[in-house]
């Protein structure tokens, strides 16, 4: 009796195999869970941001914006180069951190008031640390960033101000936060643990509209 | 009937006295979803510890210099790492032990030394949330904080 049942159980066992193999596969982020997604400038190659998700819809961000924060994700269509959109949404609007614990490089300089509704662009140029990168063009006032189907655009006449209860605008760290708690999409999966890349897609013009992004092991 | 009530009544009050002494033992309770941040006086790297009931952590170090990205195993300037702790109440304050995920790399050669980045135990006077503080450990000066949230 037994001899009659001995060969499906392995047949079902690789079945079974290969269906976790295959749905493994198809998942463009796949190899993003549990590890580091780094993002960094695409012109100064500065460390900007750095995005531990996971399967749940959860992920933890941080670099340049005040420490880490929690956040969850959607994900839009697949894409034809492979990637799909995913959509950040920080679940907080930020801290109150004094003086005293700020970070020294806690963004690129702030922009004159009129100018400061919103951070420039992309990861790498949202979270950057540093001065505004060679090339990069000016900024216009009202810059900032509009979020529709998945997609962000970021620059002049975009996004709506980021200011705090008195209507000023907030500092540049807290101003990011508050533009990922709206929503920031950009183009992600389809990489390998190791691979280091450029990105040509980000929504910002600043670092000439690009990043420099890498998927390194573990949470780092 | 009447009896009958009086047990329940007295087994609703001690489950409600045990679920309260248990929360009150928990020296740690203050620290759950708030964020202790650290600056570190000779070199400004700051970082942001957070601390889950579970009994797991993850603490956020930005080096507060500018560490260019050289590739994949590049020396960056944001860091983070994920591990488990234990807690304990003493007479100095709160007992720290940390231990880091086995997958954590050592600190980049060149990084300033980093509060709660190594396997070790570290004691935190008691302080309200939002008060700031100083911590002298291994000739390093810390302006330490409980902020409130995340």
């Amino acid at each position: 009796m037994l001899r009659h049942y001995t060969p499906i159980a392995p047949a079902l066992l690789a079945l079974l195999f290969h269906g976790q193999v295959h749905a493994q596969q198809s998942d463009p982020l796949a190899d993003y869970y549990g590890n580091t997604f780094v993002c960094a400038g695409g012109l100064d190659g500065d460390d900007a941001c750095h995005i531990w998700l996971e399967k749940d819809g959860s992920f933890v961000m941080f670099g340049g914006m005040q420490g880490g924060h929690h956040g969850h994700y959607q994900v839009g269509p697949l894409r034809s180069d492979g990637q799909v959109a995913l959509c950040l949404y920080l679940d907080t609007t930020g801290i109150d951190i004094p003086p005293e614990l700020e970070a020294r490089h806690p963004g690129p300089p702030m922009p004159p008031p009129a100018d400061s509704s919103a951070a420039p662009g992309g990861p790498a140029a949202v979270a950057g640390a540093g001065g505004a990168p060679p090339g990069a063009p000016p900024r216009a006032a009202g810059f900032g960033c509009d979020s529709v189907n998945f997609r962000t655009t970021c620059g002049p006449g975009h996004g709506k101000p980021a200011l705090d209860a008195e209507g000023k605008p907030l500092p540049l760290a807290r101003a990011i936060v508050a533009r990922f708690h709206e929503g920031m999409c950009y183009p992600m999966g389809g990489q390998k643990l190791g691979d280091h890349w450029v990105e040509t897609d980000d929504p910002s013009p600043s670092q000439g509209g690009k990043d420099q992004a890498f998927l390194i092991p573990g949470h780092r | 009937m009447e009896l009958t009530m009086r047990i329940l009544s007295s087994a609703i009050l001690m489950l409600g006295l045990g679920a309260g002494a248990a929360q009150a033992a928990d020296p740690a309770l203050e620290y759950y979803g708030n964020s202790l941040l650290c600056k570190a006086q000779s070199s400004g790297a700051v970082c942001d510890l957070w601390l889950e009931p579970s009994g797991r952590y993850s603490v956020f170090y930005d080096s507060g210099q500018k560490a260019y990205v050289k590739g994949v195993e590049g020396d960056f300037e944001n860091e983070g790492r994920t591990g488990t702790y234990t807690a304990r109440a003493t007479r100095a304050g709160l007992k720290l032990c940390l231990k880091p995920d086995a997958d954590a790399p050592p600190r980049p050669p060149g990084h300033s030394p980093a509060l709660f980045h190594e396997a070790g135990c570290v004691v935190l006077a008691q302080h309200p949330v939002g008060e700031l503080w100083t911590l002298r450990l291994g000739g390093e000066t810390y302006r330490m904080g409980l902020i409130s949230g995340r």
